[in-house]
């Protein structure tokens, strides 16, 4: 019978050593402390570096529209992951190692992100951020209404550490939140390690289970994002390393007291549930899987003695047995369960329904028109332009999932072999298993967005899966064939990090480039941000303007207007831009929907938008466009009485429409 | 007193030092971003965890935890009494980190860090193999930037627009407006601006903008011509450019 893996003897390192009881015992163990045996992780910290410089050259190449940029930064991306997760395979490398090389890697990607977007914000959710620290910083408060995404205002927890960290360091907004969300990682990649190590009692396992955690789609850009998402997975990290620490998994140290366990989890606790829903729900749903699987495996669990009726006798209260909770994933369950509702009821309900639930039923929906046919779905690896990735690529994105549906369940297998009676490690399993259902809705455009944010959450289970796989694989291997595993697993490995930065990001958005018309960063343009800046020097605060998506989020951020999307009287407000006069549909919508001002961007004309969509995903023809916005509907308003053009830079000319309500 | 938390304290006291004082920006960051970053939090950590019941790096993941979810949670506090601005997070934060270091020494007074009495040789070429890391991917983040600004200087434009001047109404029956240009020329450009209504020539005149200079100028017109628009036309380098119309609020 094959051993368990938890029961392979782990290395004695800074982390697992009995540190002295007493200051003569610390004396007798000095020297002991600062014998770091860092390995190669120094010189592949090195390499790492090298392979960011030839990303930084190709994204330089890309902006100016040079042959072989793409080319560079696959080589640059690989350059970084592939030494690492080659190390992280092997055998020999110690923990301490293996952490340095974890946090060198998650840092190496997230610098990828800072490269793309060196000077400023350019993503969706890092301008809505910004707007909300920058009302902030000059109201003194939060909750202020956020126009770009209405969950930031009702989840202030980002927002007040950003303002916090400009105001007493007096960086900018942009340098602050580089700082944050930088450490936000690293914090994310060490509590991972950590609780991956203490899952499963190896740091190898830990380590690789990063490696393929790295491959998952949202690393690159959406997790390294100024997003409150991107904090408060390190929140949640310091969280599930609390309830572990309470759980006992790390019988090397003595557990800390229960106040102080319970003093951290409320503050952890009340962090999370301010700074982010789903991560939140996230947590609650993994911490009660947990405590289940913990009820179901532990005969003494008092969860259990709550959830199974005792055979005979009278059973104690549930006040008792409540009572006899300590520290661990089911008050830590409770916990987050009993603030996140206090946080719906009282503070965030409105906005989270608003914001989750269209994402769930735009998802939902769509799948049904997948599923039986209609408008809704989209085709992979296609662009809304028309834009067919090359062979190669769609060849390396779905390769990447097939080895995934491949070693899940060997890995999940494995975890019942050898982890059975470790209640974390079944739980972890048990995550991996959701990774066909985040697969499903990427089939349909709405629900693209649902795919990207749970393979965060997704990926540690199945980094876990499938490390657990290989390391048993390679367990009784001879040296040179461990090499020979570890440098398949390397490539395999690699194919998935390709695949997952493949369906990640769109061909176009991956790197930095020349405007594109309706393609989220590719749209910010310096025309954009001028227009936004007249806008904050000229135009009344919080005006609400009528304009295309990306423009809408520098109106909306750095502009400080309120852009307009949705319908009005049955009507979608952008037909305003669409119809080819300015009639009474259009002046019903300006009129009701007291639209003050009204944006055009006339590079709209020149082609079709990427993204399927000019201004709001449910406006007429979303995905379905064969032909772009007509120049001559742009060019309309300049003929409509009580329609003044005040702003001009070219692409981008500013109408105010404050004379058609008055006529 | 704990060495750690004697550190902790001193760094937070210093803070609120620089704080008071009109510093550099590189020093008040350098001693103020740990302040809202690590210090509250090891301070915390320190009161939660006895020593040698966690690990150093499990310490480090606490101490910035904590100090985010500290933050994030005492800034809906503050916010209610005295409004979100430096002084108030500065000395509330200095406030929490010697507070819980104070607490964390009474609770907790065995030393957790072993000082070493020696170092591994072969750490001080790690951290600088680290540091050469860091210094190398901090120049490839400035040649992203400087291929940013590159790529950006090939698009040249002009902001011009003809706005309300809000607040600067003269006298009943005059409406103050403004019109202004920006240059994102690049170079030195030559402008030719006319502002006319019904005809008639309001303001003429012709400008040199160097690359990002603006160029503003207020002027009243009277409402003898209500709903007839005030144009201001554009000519860059004797060639149209820009027109703009406003009807003149009432």
């Amino acid at each position: 019978m094959r051993r368990p893996l938890f029961t392979q003897a782990t290395p004695a390192t800074a982390e697992t050593i009995p540190g002295p009881r007493s200051r003569h015992a610390a004396a007798a163990k000095r020297g002991a402390a600062w014998t770091y045996s860092l390995g190669a992780a120094p010189a592949l910290a090195l390499v790492a570096a090298i392979g960011l410089s030839v990303i930084a050259a190709a994204d330089n190449g890309a902006r100016l529209e040079h042959a072989g940029s793409e080319f560079a930064f696959w080589l640059g991306l690989l350059l970084i992951y592939l030494p690492i997760a080659l190390r992280l395979f092997g055998r020999s490398a110690q923990p301490q190692e293996r952490m340095a090389l974890v946090l060198t890697l998650g840092m190496a990607l997230y610098v990828v992100k800072v490269i793309h977007s060196p000077a400023g914000f350019t993503l969706h959710d890092e301008l809505a951020s910004w707007r909300g620290v920058q009302d902030l910083l000059e109201s003194g408060h939060l909750f202020a209404d956020n126009p770009l995404v209405g969950g930031y205002s009702v989840f202030p927890g980002m927002t007040a550490v950003t303002g916090a960290l400009t105001q007493a360091s007096g960086l900018s907004v942009f340098v602050s939140a580089l700082v944050l969300i930088g450490l936000a990682r690293a914090v994310l990649m060490a509590s991972l390690f950590l609780i991956l190590q203490r899952a499963s009692g190896s740091a190898r396992v830990a380590g690789i289970a990063i490696v393929v955690y790295a491959c998952n789609p949202s690393i690159l850009y959406f997790d390294s994002q100024f997003g409150y998402e991107s904090l408060a997975l390190a929140i949640a990290g310091g969280l599930l390393l609390v309830v572990m620490r309470g759980a006992g998994l790390d019988p090397q140290k003595r557990r800390p007291s229960e106040l102080g366990l319970l003093s951290a989890l409320a503050i952890l606790t009340a962090g999370l549930v301010i700074t982010h829903h789903l991560t939140t729900y996230a947590m609650i749903a993994f911490l009660g899987l947990w405590s289940l699987v913990i009820a179901f495996t532990k005969r003494r669990s008092p969860l259990r003695q709550m959830l199974v009726p005792a055979r005979r006798g009278v059973p104690p209260r549930l006040s008792a047995q409540l009572a006899r909770l300590r520290v661990g994933p089911a008050l830590g369950c409770l916990m987050v369960s009993a603030a996140g509702l206090f946080w719906f009821v009282f503070v965030a309900g409105g906005a989270t329904q608003d914001e989750l639930g269209s994402v769930f039923t735009e998802a939902i929906s769509a799948l049904f028109h997948l599923v039986f046919g209609g408008s809704g779905t989209k085709t992979l690896f296609k662009a809304g332009t028309g834009q067919v990735d090359p062979l190669i690529v769609r060849v390396l994105g779905l390769a990447s999932v097939g080895v995934l549906a491949l070693v899940i369940p060997l890995g999940v297998w494995q975890i019942w072999k050898s982890y059975r009676t470790k209640p974390l490690a079944i739980s972890l399993g048990a995550v991996a298993l959701l990774y066909p259902f985040t697969l499903v809705p990427r089939l349909t455009q709405a629900g693209s967005e649902i795919s990207q944010r749970a393979s965060e959450f997704v990926f540690a289970g199945i980094g876990f899966a499938a490390a657990v796989f290989f390391v048993q694989l390679t367990k009784s291997a001879g040296d040179g064939r461990a090499r020979t595993y570890a440098l398949i697993a390397t490539a395999l490995a690699g194919l998935v990090f390709v695949g997952g930065v493949i369906l990640g990001e769109s061909p176009v958005t991956r790197q930095p480039g020349r405007f594109e018309v309706g393609a989220e960063s590719r749209s910010i343009s310096p025309q954009g941000t001028a227009a936004a800046r007249f806008a904050a020097e000229h135009l009344p605060r919080n005006s609400r303007v009528l304009v295309d998506g990306p423009n809408g989020l520098l109106l909306g951020s750095y502009g400080h207007l309120e852009p307009v999307i949705g319908s009005i009287r049955g009507i979608p407000v952008p037909i305003v831009f669409f119809s080819k006069e300015f009639g009474f549909n259009a002046r019903t919508v300006i009129v009701h929907d007291a639209i003050d001002y009204i944006v055009v961007d006339r590079r709209l004309a020149h082609s079709l938008p990427v993204d399927g969509y000019y201004y709001d995903r449910d406006e007429p023809l979303a995905n379905e466009r064969e032909r772009p916005i007509s120049a001559s509907a742009l060019a309309k308003f300049n003929q409509v009485p009580g329609i003044n053009r005040i702003y001009d830079n070219g692409p981008i000319v500013i109408y105010d429409t404050t004379g058609i309500g008055r006529r | 007193m704990r060495r750690d938390l004697a550190l902790v304290s001193a760094l937070a006291i210093a803070a609120l030092v620089v704080a008071l004082l009109p510093v550099a920006t590189w020093l008040s960051a350098v001693l103020l971003l740990p302040l809202v970053l690590f210090l509250p939090g090891y301070a915390l950590a320190a009161s939660f965890f006895a020593p040698r019941t966690v690990g150093r790096i499990e310490r480090a993941i606490y101490a910035v935890a904590l100090s985010i979810a500290v933050v994030a949670v005492c800034g809906l506090l503050i916010q209610l009494i005295f409004g979100l601005s430096r002084d108030p997070w500065v000395v509330f934060l200095v406030i929490v980190t010697v507070g819980a270091a104070l607490w964390a020494n009474r609770k907790h007074p065995v030393e957790p860090l072993v000082w070493p009495a020696g170092i591994s040789p072969v750490l001080p070429v790690a951290i600088i193999a680290f540091a050469l890391a860091g210094v190398i991917a901090g120049l490839a983040i400035a040649s992203a930037g400087s291929g940013l600004r590159e790529a950006q200087a090939k698009i040249r434009f002009t902001d011009f627009w003809l706005v309300p001047a809000g607040a600067g109404s003269l006298a009943p029956g005059e409406e103050t407006l403004e019109v202004g240009l920006r240059s994102h020329e690049g170079r030195p450009v030559r402008f030719g601006l006319q502002i006319s209504r019904a005809g008639q020539i309001l303001l003429a005149r012709s400008l040199s903008l160097r690359a990002g200079e603006t160029w503003e100028h207020t002027f009243a017109v009277t409402e003898a011509s209500p709903g007839v628009p005030v144009i201001a036309t554009l000519t860059r380098e004797d060639k149209d450019y820009r027109r703009l119309e406003l009807v003149p609020p009432r």
